[in-house]
């Protein structure tokens, strides 16, 4: 498979995972099916059905194809969903602004380095969230006080105990989630294919397979 | 005109040809178009075309019982009594990720297939053209609205406002057309129009009609102009403004009604010129917007299957081709049957 189902911020095998799958039918490690009559429920409860979403996705093919898939979810959650593809080359930037109101956006992050703080401090961190600036990674704008102090402490403790500050990442992690700012679709895999004249293969967290150790017969 | 036979060319008209010389001009251009076989052919084309897509909404509901609107990645069908899927495993290449199902060729299910969200690509195809002929239509009274407006009014009333309308048409004409469209379309599409009285919203069929209305008008416009201008130096123009009637009432009574025709000739042209550009706007993914189809979109949707399903990008783009065809011959027949010079011949009634 190429990919699989995402259930939280962190990527499996990423330093401060610790599978956890909150949002499908039966809630545990794994993820096992939707559960539509609870998301239903959900909807029900909150007053929104009916309500107007737009979905911004970016202009190429998969991006497009999310953006479809969701609008049909939406659509049959209750709500009236559209789905508006932007270029590339502007598409993330809009999504950052505030001024432009997005509701719901279609994004991807990967590592810059193979750190729990990359993804989690990045993306729902009080400091990543910029209003009306087209630089704002934390694109749902969440500032949860009581997780971001603890983000700062994970980072401290990072320098002397990394092992520990994983385990407060891991505890973030399902902190954001319970919170749900946003939604993780899926982990792709990276795949490299090699020859059997390949020989010694190593790869890297930070650099995945580093070609100049290897060697062809 | 009847034609008459060179033996006799002093006797006396024939009791129809009698008959044809009392007809109106409009009378005769419909003669004329009734006689010309391929124009007919391509009318009844459009027409077929047309009602196949007005019915898209009967064919999604009552025959293929699909909503062409929603993914169905997990949906199955029937085909030939057995219950297939409507995503299938993938055998190609390297056997990964799922292949929609192909044509079946069964009118009650999934004719031409599914695309990559399992979505029906008949019922699609139906629902697009009448995207597609919608915006084509709307798009194309638009321009000749607008162009009839500054032609007329450049055309007729010269100096400043012929400097300033020609100078704003040569503007828009030094535009590469799809440049200039797709540059609206970038800049609209985040946040719609909103100039004063005209407020369209980013993802309403207003607005690629508007762009696209907007875009075509020099090529209208200046013909129209010059048809003015000619027309302005003719006796019954010279007449009516040595009487002192007003510029308006000979714009109305005088100069629009023989600029007519020419506007009616461009209609054909223009439907399948602007069929064309939303098909190529919405294929760059800024012309409809998704889940909305139109012929471009699901040329699009079928770009990253035109190794497996290639029914999903051949079939609006067939459709595409179909009609910009009969909508060319039918301007074709229709500029003939208006030219009063043409030398089509016609039966005698």
């Amino acid at each position: 498979m190429l990919a699989s189902p995402a259930c939280q911020v962190l990527p499996p095998g990423f330093p401060g995972y610790q599978a956890s799958c909150l949002y499908t039918k039966d809630p545990g490690e794994k993820w096992s099916a939707p559960d539509m009559d609870k998301a239903k429920q959900l909807v029900a409860e909150s007053g929104t059905a009916g309500q107007e979403v737009v979905i911004i996705s970016e202009d190429y093919a998969t991006s497009k194809n999310i953006g479809q898939y969701l609008q049909s979810v939406l659509n049959e959650l209750g709500y009236k969903a559209g789905v508006k593809a932007l270029p590339r080359n502007i598409q993330y930037t809009y999504i950052q602004n505030t001024k432009n109101k997005m509701q719901v956006g279609i994004s991807q992050w990967y590592q810059d380095y193979p750190a729990a703080s990359d993804f989690l401090n990045i993306l729902f961190g009080c400091d990543s969230f910029h209003p009306d600036s087209d630089s704002s990674a934390n694109l749902p704008g969440f500032c949860d006080k009581e997780i971001d102090a603890k983000m700062k402490a994970a980072l401290k403790l990072a320098i002397t105990d990394a092992a520990g500050a994983n385990k407060m990442w891991a505890e973030i992690d399902k902190a954001v989630m319970e919170k749900s700012p946003g939604v993780p679709l899926f982990n792709p895999k990276h795949v490299d294919f090699v020859s059997k004249r390949v020989g010694n293969f190593q790869f890297n967290a930070q650099f995945y397979w580093i070609i100049t150790q290897s060697w062809v017969k | 005109m009847s034609e008459q036979t060179a033996a006799a060319p002093l006797a006396a008209p024939a009791p129809a040809a009698a008959a044809g010389a009392g007809r109106g001009p409009w009378a005769t251009a419909l003669r004329k178009l009734r006689a010309d076989r391929s124009a007919l052919a391509a009318l009844l084309v459009v027409l077929l075309v047309v009602a196949l897509c007005l019915l898209a909404p009967a064919y999604a509901a009552y025959v293929a019982k699909t909503d062409p609107f929603r993914s169905n990645l997990s949906g199955q069908i029937t085909v030939a009594g057995k219950r297939v899927p409507v995503m299938e495993n993938s055998t190609e290449g390297l056997g990964l990720g799922f292949t929609p199902i192909g044509p079946t060729w069964d009118v009650r299910a999934y004719f031409l297939g599914a695309d990559g969200q399992g979505r029906d690509v008949a019922a699609r195809l139906l629902y697009g053209g009448r995207s597609s002929l919608l915006i084509a239509a709307s798009a194309t009274a638009l321009c000749l609205v607008l162009a009839a407006i500054v032609g007329l009014a450049a055309g007729f009333f010269g100096g400043v406002t012929d400097w300033l309308l020609s100078r704003l048409l040569d503007v828009l004409w030094a535009f590469p057309v799809y440049l200039l469209a797709i540059s609206l379309s970038i800049v609209l599409i985040s946040h719609g129009v909103d100039i004063g009285p005209i407020s369209i919203n980013a993802g309403s069929l207003a607005l690629p009609i508007f762009i696209i209305g907007i875009i075509y008008v020099p090529y209208v416009a200046r013909p129209i102009r010059g048809q003015v201008l000619a027309l302005k130096q003719s006796e019954f123009v010279l007449a009516a403004i040595g009487l002192g009637v007003p510029s308006h009432r000979i714009l109305l009574r005088d100069i629009l009604p023989n600029v007519t025709t020419t506007l009616i000739v461009f209609v054909p042209l223009m439907m399948a010129i602007n069929m064309v550009t939303e098909s190529a706007l919405s294929f760059l993914s800024i012309g409809v917007q998704p889940p909305a189809a139109s012929w471009g979109t699901i040329i699009q949707d079928g770009q990253g299957l035109l190794y497996t399903r290639p029914m999903v990008a051949l079939a609006p783009g067939i459709a595409i081709v179909i009609m910009v065809l009969a909508l060319n011959i039918l301007g074709d027949g229709v500029r003939d049957a208006l030219d009063p010079r043409s030398r089509l011949r016609l039966r005698p009634t």
